[in-house]
């Protein structure tokens, strides 16, 4: 029986107990090619779905389709799989840093089915976010079947996550920058190799299954002059617009759509009827919009300036739409459109004013664009510009693209500090990268820095005798309880009876009553040890009781907290 | 010690049934009762190594004006001072967080199935996952309130049969109730059993507080259950390790939940015997 | 190896909680199994000396016990031994003498610890009044000492000693004691005894070594 069960608890192994470096980077690979698998299975059935319902585009009731899809797919987050709205990043960023990555085995299917029917019957979003969720749900839970520890834990959901990005992309390299620099946060030679191993397997998983090719291959090159760097400038300018105001109308949609009384499938639905109508006017707002950046790089996309910047609005709204009335779906793909559109409009118009001067040609804009956008939103300008590159091929670019990349985040930065991914959670105070330190006070707890070495007195005792009991104790805190029920009732400082001390008339005509605090903040063991601090600083007091129960349980002193946040800081950013 | 116990109310009759269970659990065994009074139908609990979602029945959430008056007027009657917990943190808006730190949690058969279906034999999914994750033992209280006058260990000999002892052991002498085991065993004499009680330094504690140990090595089990005082708490081990035992607690553990309608206290293979 | 985990969270100096913590979330090199843990020794300790020294692995800690204070009080006494008949018409007379009297330890050094004793004498005088004086050096002598020793020493005919009543002294305690703390804890205990009329009383009247350590035995274990 023993020996069956063996092979679960692979980290027991004394040889992977010293180094677990290489079971990592196989179970890594296990998980990069799931997740690959898992994204190849969304973005082969999208492209089922989009193909099927391309030719009913022209009916009149075409603008169902997507109400249709939304609709479905609430119906299957909230009452089949009982889970939240949303796209599911922030989740696994929340549980990574909170829960040692762990992650519901309904997660990772969800998501895909939820995305598949939003994104399939023609809403507008992207498949990227719902395919990291999923990846990550099955790095996660395979880390649970092998009972591994929450360090390994989260290497596998980095895993999972990179598998899927470089999956979806043929793009390993920002698969991997991707999960360093959005999931996990940190940077650490333990977790970069099993997480590019994973992204190389679910690369090639995806090269296998579908060939190998670069997404959104240009037929020419680009020739960059000086005079085109300059104008770069006011491209990240435009892109960082477009990156705020997609922003800004997400948010608003999110206010707005709760107002409407209505359950919330039909709340999709009127966002996916919506969004609908919007594509009979403008029909490259539909689904995923990977065909319209096609057409932008080859520069094969209908000329007009006005056509450009319209679709580039159009997109916008199509998408806060689709996301903020409930359809689900990441936003990866939006912003990957939306970026292009704009770099064409910003490409026409320069065209437009100086008409003499020789322009790149407009398929370039349309890739920094996108790389500015990408930057923009997510605040993360080394997967922008990797992922340009993979995803475009055109390694020429390179210099602009770090440019743009670069001025759009500091720019974005400046109005929408949070990026989209990270907004809720900044929100909540709950986003806590490694090493920090709210991430060091969230994972101890009170229970760990209590001191119980505190004597508790009685309120009937006289001075004379408190006195006694203060010779004993090598603390400076008197906890006082009552003497029948324990119950606690206040707490003496001795740095407040100091005065009286060496009266000793006093000490026969003073009880304990008399000199206790009654109101003294006093904290729970669940409280958190960061809210703990900041009471004593408002308090400008060092230590604070700790009462559980009507019971005093025992003192949280700053002193023994440094201690023990010393301890803590080591063990976490040291690495193994 | 300090022991607390975590109770989700059900503002319903049944849910009143199964809060005065756990408020006579509290005054038995000198426990502080935590609350939690759902918001919404889905909560978390992460454990050590697993994450599990429970899905409330709607009944849950019935008239939420009233739920915490109720749940408060049950208390001030059994003269317990509840400690009402909301949840701080939320994995998705809808889906918060609950914290697991407690030494005793109290779960009917059912949570996330219609109340319906709460009936002999049947344990839900989720009440089965928790058992079976988390550190503290689950009290499974029985549908309508019944003092119980007695607690029975069933002690099969495995380890978590053990811990399952223990923690009879430790109930009976705070609540100051009378002691029973319960063994039923084809195979091995009681002579084996004995021996692993010496191995756990158990035996003293064993000879001294325990008042009868029903021991039979022949008959169906089920058919001796019905030995089992009708008001006695039952404290058992569910042990559940590989894959099939992740569903299935051990043919005895599903035996005695299908025919006993006691109340049960069920220690699962994740529990850790609290340091004295 | 295995062991209890609240055994091995003893021995780290951790919290139990902190220790089961950092198992599950794999940041100390220990395999869990129940409420043991399973873990090399030398990883272990590799791993401790990664961190900050404070978490180093004590093995089989035995704090030395510093006996109580009243135990410590009689052994000292016993250790400096007990002298009659100190010659001598002035305080540095007698003091040196004193000195020479006090048994050997390594590193003793009679004219140093003289000269300790005067400095602390010119501080302010070391008599305590009813005739006693509790002469000791300015600072604990830390290097040599080991245990602390209290020299009684008797004198044939009072001296005058500038003490606080300004009695002539005719008993000398001699502290000595390698640490302030010992120190503080010997000066509470002695002049504990000192407040008793009758001791005072019986210590004048020069009692033979016997006699005295007997008396102070009993008036120590009446605390």
């Amino acid at each position: 029986m023993k020996k069956f069960i063996f092979w679960r608890y692979p980290g027991r192994i004394p040889f992977f107990r010293m180094d677990d470096r290489l079971l990592l980077i196989f179970i890594g690979v296990i998980v990069g090619i799931c997740s690959g698998l898992a994204a190849i299975v969304l973005n082969r059935s999208l492209i089922f779905l989009l193909d099927g319902f391309h030719h009913m585009r022209h009916l009149w009731w075409a603008f169902l389709l997507p109400a249709a899809g939304a609709m479905l797919s609430s119906i299957f987050l909230e009452k089949i799989m009982n889970e939240g709205a949303g796209h599911g990043v922030p989740e696994v960023i929340y549980s990574v840093s909170r829960y040692g990555g762990l992650l519901r085995l309904r997660s990772s299917i969800s998501r895909l089915v939820s995305s598949c029917l939003t994104i399939g019957s023609g809403g507008s979003a992207g498949p990227e976010a719902p395919v990291v969720m999923s990846g990550a749900a099955i790095g996660s839970n395979i880390a649970k079947f092998f009972f591994l520890n929450d360090r390994q834990r989260v290497t596998l959901v980095g895993c999972g996550a990179a598998g899927a990005i470089a999956s979806i992309f043929n793009a390993p390299l920002t698969g991997m920058i991707f999960t360093m620099e959005i999931i996990l946060g940190e940077w650490s030679m333990v977790n970069i190799i099993p997480i590019a191993v994973a992204s190389v397997a679910g690369a090639e998983v995806s090269r296998i299954l579908q060939g190998n090719s670069i997404a959104f291959e240009s037929s020419t090159s680009f020739n960059i002059g000086y005079i085109d760097l300059l104008a770069c400038l006011g491209l990240a300018v435009t892109a960082s617009l477009a990156s705020l105001l997609l922003t800004r109308a997400l948010r608003r949609m999110h206010k707005i759509s709760p107002r409407v009384r209505v359950p919330l499938w039909a709340r999709a639905a009127i966002g996916g009827c919506a969004v609908g109508l919007l594509g009979f006017a403008v029909p490259e707002v539909l689904g995923e919009g990977y065909h319209s950046i096609h057409a932008m790089i080859q520069g094969s996309f209908p000329a007009g300036l006005g056509i450009a910047a319209i679709a580039c609005l159009a997109k916008i709204l199509a998408t806060s739409l689709t996301l903020g009335w409930g359809g689900s779906g990441g936003i990866f793909a939006p912003c990957l459109v939306i970026g292009s559109f704009a770099g064409l409009a910003y490409h026409r118009l320069l065209a437009f004013a100086f008409p003499s001067v020789m322009w790149v040609n407009e398929g370039c804009f349309a890739l920094l664009g996108m790389a500015g956008m990408m930057s923009g939103i997510l605040q993360a300008p080394l997967t922008g510009i990797f992922l340009i590159l993979e995803i475009t091929g055109s390694y020429e670019v390179m210099l602009s693209l770090i440019i743009v990349s670069a001025i759009s985040t500091t720019i974005t930065h400046y109005f929408e500090p949070a990026s989209f991914y990270l907004k809720d959670l900044t929100e909540r105070g709950q986003l806590l990268r490694p090493g920090t330190d709210s991430r060091v006070l969230a994972d101890m707890s009170i229970r760990e820095v209590i001191e119980k070495d505190c004597i508790p007195v009685h309120p009937g005792m006289l001075l004379r005798d408190f006195l006694h009991t203060v010779t004993i104790s090598t603390r400076n805190y008197f906890p006082v309880e009552d003497k029948e029920t324990g119950h606690f009732l206040g707490m003496i400082r001795f740095d407040h009876i100091r005065p009286y001390l060496f009266n000793t008339v006093m000490y026969d005509t003073v009880f304990v009553e008399q000199i206790m605090d009654t109101d003294m903040e006093v904290v729970h063991f669940d409280d958190d040890l960061f809210d703990v601090l900041q009471i004593m600083d408002a308090k400008h007091c060092f230590s604070l009781p700790v009462v559980s129960n009507n019971r005093f349980a025992g003192m949280v002193s700053k002193a023994t907290l440094l201690d023990k946040y010393r301890d803590e800081l080591n063990v976490q950013t040291s690495q193994l | 010690m300090e022991t607390t116990i975590f109770h989700v109310f059900r503002n319903t009759p049944l849910g009143r049934e199964i809060l005065m269970q756990s408020l006579y659990f509290c005054k038995q065994s000198g426990t502080s009762i935590v609350i939690y009074i759902p918001e919404h139908t889905k909560f978390l609990m992460y454990y050590e190594n697993d994450v599990v979602q429970v899905d409330l029945d709607q009944s849950y959430l019935t008239d939420p004006a009233t739920a915490m008056d109720h749940a408060r007027a049950l208390t001030d009657e059994a003269g317990l001072q509840p400690r009402f917990i909301e949840p701080k943190n939320f994995t998705a808006s809808t889906l918060p967080d609950l914290p697991v730190d407690f030494d005793f949690m109290c779960c009917p058969r059912s949570i996330s199935d219609l109340s319906t279906k709460i009936s002999l034999g049947h344990i839900g999914p989720k009440v089965r996952r928790i058992i079976n994750s988390a550190r503290f033992p689950v009290l499974m209280p029985s549908l309508l309130f019944k003092e119980w006058k007695s607690i029975i260990v069933f002690f099969g000999g495995s380890v978590n049969a053990v811990k399952a002892l223990k923690l009879g052991l430790r109930l009976s002498r705070i609540s100051g109730k009378p002691l029973d085991m319960f063994t039923h065993d084809h195979r091995n004499p009681k002579e084996y059993f004995e021996n692993i009680l010496q191995e756990n330094l158990l035996e003293d504690a064993v000879e001294e507080n325990v008042r009868q140990w029903y021991f039979f090595d022949n008959g169906k089990f089920e058919h001796k259950l019905y030995n089992v005082s009708h008001n006695a708490l039952a404290v058992l081990g569910a042990y559940g390790h590989g894959l099939v035992k992740d569903m299935l607690f051990g043919s005895k553990m599903e035996l005695i939940q299908a025919t006993l309608s006691n109340s049960l206290l069920i220690a699962g293979p994740c529990y850790v015997s609290p340091r004295e | 190896m295995e062991e209890r985990l609240s055994d091995i969270s003893k021995r780290l100096g951790l919290h139990l909680n902190t220790l089961e913590r950092w198992i599950r979330q794999g940041r100390i090199p220990i395999i869990k199994h129940g409420s043991f843990g399973n873990y090399k020794e030398a990883e272990l300790n590799r791993w401790a000396e990664n961190q900050r020294n404070k978490v180093l692995i004590k093995k089989d800690e035995k704090q030395d016990e510093p006996g109580s204070p009243d135990v410590l009080l009689l052994a000292a006494m016993e250790a400096g031994g007990v002298f009659h008949g100190i010659s001598g018409s002035l305080k540095e007379d007698v003091l040196g003498a004193v000195v020479k009297k006090v048994p050997d330890f390594p590193g003793k050094n009679t004219e140093a610890l003289f000269q300790q004793l005067m400095e602390r004498e010119k501080l302010m005088s070391t008599g305590i009044g009813h005739g006693i004086a509790i002469p000791h050096p300015r600072n604990p002598l830390r290097e040599n000492l080991k245990t602390p020793m209290v020299t009684t020493c008797f004198l044939e005919k009072t001296v005058d000693f500038n003490a606080i009543d300004n009695m002539p002294v005719s008993v000398i305690f001699l502290l000595l004691s390698p640490s302030v703390e010992c120190h503080l804890n010997l000066l509470s205990r002695l002049s504990f005894c000192l407040r008793d009329k009758e001791f005072i009383a019986f210590v004048q009247g020069a009692p033979d070594a016997d006699e005295l350590l007997t008396r102070v035995e009993t008036m120590v274990s009446l605390t």
